[in-house]
């Protein structure tokens, strides 16, 4: 079994008889990138929220690591043990980037002394440097909030990084530089990675893609 | 730590709103402060008030019910004893007192009556000429508490049938410290002896009267002893009389009191009263202050209070997007909760601080300012009635108290900082409910 893995996932939104997702089976690896394709409303998004454990499925299970998420603290499978980025990045708007890869290591238990000083590596990992990391996020580009997405991501050194549309709002040569660091991380970190996108050109340049369309999902 | 720091820090990022909470905060917490504090002050001072004086219970005899009645009997000193025995006092002070003849001793002012025992008009009565007083006051009477009187030779009594004489009295008869005395009863066919024995001299700074002068009415021919030797002696037992003076808790106890004391004996023609004019009088201004600012105080928490959470309900709809943040990136509710309740805190804790500072200040003159309403209105009030009892003793030229001084005791610190932390917990109110209620996703869905 794969460090995430989907076992016969049904979701329905409370109180409506549908289900937006059904009998969803998929297993991820570590040392990999993964691209969810979908048509917008496909049920991206939902996918993305049960398997970061904001949601629970209606039926079928969500395992990390073996274990059934309803089993974890699923608020400490968040902060220690996956990363997520967000659509729209859901950045701290009025702190400076540090701030917010700082409130993340705060988040996984690290040490008052260190934080600061390992902020400001995770940043420079992905191209922020320290100047930049000081000013508010507000003020800094899409691309930009995009690379402090993944640094707080990646602050707690997960097993799992989920990115959900990550390169949406990006141009082409941002787009490249942030797949070049997803690229990085699942195969010089052996993380798994898992983008959930609509861009084509996105889930090509994964190593293994599924399709999601009306609420099933199969392999490319 | 990384709580209260973030705090602060999320505090300076949205220093409008935080400004504008603050000083809602500083101004209700003035506003209380002031209230506790002058509240807690008048209340100290009543409480000062009824410990000293409390409200003194006279008991004046009801002429219409005495013509019915037909014969008086004061209360005998176990029946007023017994009446002492209620939770309604404060404390009940007790003079006793006892004619009798000296036995082969001289009187002062003798003369001016008989000396030795030889028979009157009234057959086998000897004259009275001395007389054995007890208090019981531990300070052995209000004369020696005035320095009216002064021990000026041994000691004051501390065993049973001791007692002191006056230096006149001793240099009479050339008496001194260890030397025993003896009264006797008037009636000659049974004298009761009791013996003294002078454990100390008092000198006496008031002179008797040079216009009726007989040895009874002379304070030099008093032997003092204790209420223990009094009860002691069997002359007492038939002759002698006790005064007890009853000292209410609170004078709005009269009614309960009287009822108690006619279950206990006390016949039907004696009516208990109290100076109660004279006790509202010198409290009530005082008193009225603190009932104005209990007003003020609640109308100030009520209005503040709901003025607070209109301002956190307000705060938390505009950070529900950093509320939905905090929870994706898998922050516990108890720890958003807490970052928020935190800002609260810091903001009640500066507020605190420099509203405690202002209060201090302010606290006086406006209490000055209510006091000299109060007095005003009081004195407007104050009637010409005025009520005459037997044995009233209540100083009907006591001034009503014209000054307060404002003190910042530990008991009001502790109020305000309670009422503070009840004002963090109502503004923190609002992000607790919305915390605990909503889901994350659903935030940031809402958002996108």
């Amino acid at each position: 079994m794969g460090i995430l893995a989907l076992q016969d996932v049904d979701y329905r939104y409370e109180g409506t008889k549908k289900n937006v997702l059904q009998e969803i089976n998929a297993e991820f690896d570590r040392g990999a990138l993964y691209g969810i394709m979908g048509k917008s409303g496909a049920g991206k998004s939902t996918l993305l929220s049960l398997l970061s454990g904001l949601d629970l499925p209606t039926s079928g299970g969500v395992a990390y690591d073996g274990t059934d998420i309803r089993q974890l603290d699923r608020d400490r499978y968040r902060s220690q043990q996956i990363g997520v980025i967000f659509q729209g990045y859901n950045l701290l708007t009025n702190a400076t980037a540090a701030e917010n890869v700082e409130l993340s290591l705060y988040l996984s238990r690290v040490k008052r002394a260190s934080r600061k000083r390992a902020a400001y590596t995770l940043l420079e990992q992905v191209g922020i440097d320290r100047e930049t990391a000081d000013r508010k996020v507000l003020k800094l580009s899409g691309g930009e909030q995009q690379r402090v997405g993944i640094a707080r991501a990646l602050s707690h050194d997960p097993a799992v990084l989920i990115a959900d549309e990550p390169t949406g709002n990006l141009d082409g040569e941002t787009e490249e530089t942030i797949l070049r660091i997803f690229h990085e991380i699942a195969h010089e970190q052996d993380k798994c990675v898992i983008l959930v996108t609509h861009s084509r050109r996105v889930a090509e340049q994964s190593d293994f893609v599924y399709f999601l369309d009306r609420g099933r999902l199969r392999p490319a | 730590m990384y709580l209260l720091k973030n705090a602060i820090r999320n505090l300076g990022r949205n220093k409008g709103r935080n400004l504008l909470v603050g000083i809602i905060t500083l101004v209700i917490i003035i506003a209380v402060s002031i209230s506790i504090v002058i509240s807690t002050t008048v209340g100290s001072i009543t409480k000062d008030y009824k410990t000293r004086f409390g409200a003194e219970v006279t008991l004046f005899l009801d002429t219409d019910k005495v013509q019915k009645n037909g014969s008086v009997k004061y209360p005998s000193a176990e029946q007023q004893m017994a009446i002492a025995r209620s939770d309604l006092l404060q404390k009940t002070e007790y003079e006793l007192s006892l004619s009798a003849v000296l036995q082969d001793l001289k009187a002062l002012d003798g003369d001016a009556g008989s000396n030795n025992a030889i028979s009157s008009n009234m057959g086998d009565q000897l004259s009275l000429n001395a007389k054995v007083r007890a208090s019981s006051q531990p300070s052995i009477s209000e004369d020696f508490v005035s320095g009216k009187r002064a021990i000026v030779g041994g000691r004051a009594f501390e065993k049973t049938d001791e007692c002191l004489v006056s230096e006149q009295f001793a240099q009479l008869n050339g008496l001194s410290v260890g030397d025993s005395i003896t009264v006797i009863s008037r009636d000659a066919g049974s004298p009761k002896p009791h013996t003294f024995t002078i454990c100390g001299i008092y000198r006496d700074g008031i002179e008797g009267s040079a216009l009726f002068r007989h040895p009874l009415f002379n304070r030099g021919n008093e032997i003092i002893t204790s209420m223990e030797s009094m009860l002691g002696m069997g002359l007492y037992a038939e002759h002698g009389e006790m005064n007890a003076t009853y000292y209410l808790k609170d004078p709005k106890d009269l009614e309960a009191f009287q009822q108690e004391a006619r279950a206990k004996g006390l016949p039907e023609y004696y009516c208990t009263t109290t100076d109660e004019e004279g006790y509202n009088r010198i409290v009530g201004p005082v008193e009225g202050i603190a009932g104005i600012v209990r007003i003020f105080l609640i109308v100030v928490l009520v209005f503040g209070g709901s003025i607070l959470l209109f301002l956190s309900v307000m705060a938390v709809r505009e950070r529900k997007y950093e509320i939905g943040v905090l929870r994706a990136m898998g922050m516990k509710r108890v720890k958003v909760i807490a970052g928020m309740v935190c800002e609260s805190l810091v903001i009640a804790g500066v507020c605190l601080a420099v509203g405690l500072g202002i209060s201090l200040i302010l606290s006086q003159p406006v209490a000055d300012i209510l006091l000299e309403g109060q007095i005003q209105l009081a004195e407007g009030q104050q009637t010409n009635q005025s009520v005459t009892v037997i044995g009233a003793s209540s100083d009907s030229s006591t001034g009503m108290l014209s000054e307060i001084s404002i003190q910042l005791t530990p008991q009001a610190v502790g109020q305000i900082v309670s009422l503070a932390l009840i004002l963090v917990l109502i503004s923190s109110l609002a992000s607790i409910l919305y915390i605990t209620r909503y889901e994350p996703m659903k935030i940031l869905s809402e958002r996108s």
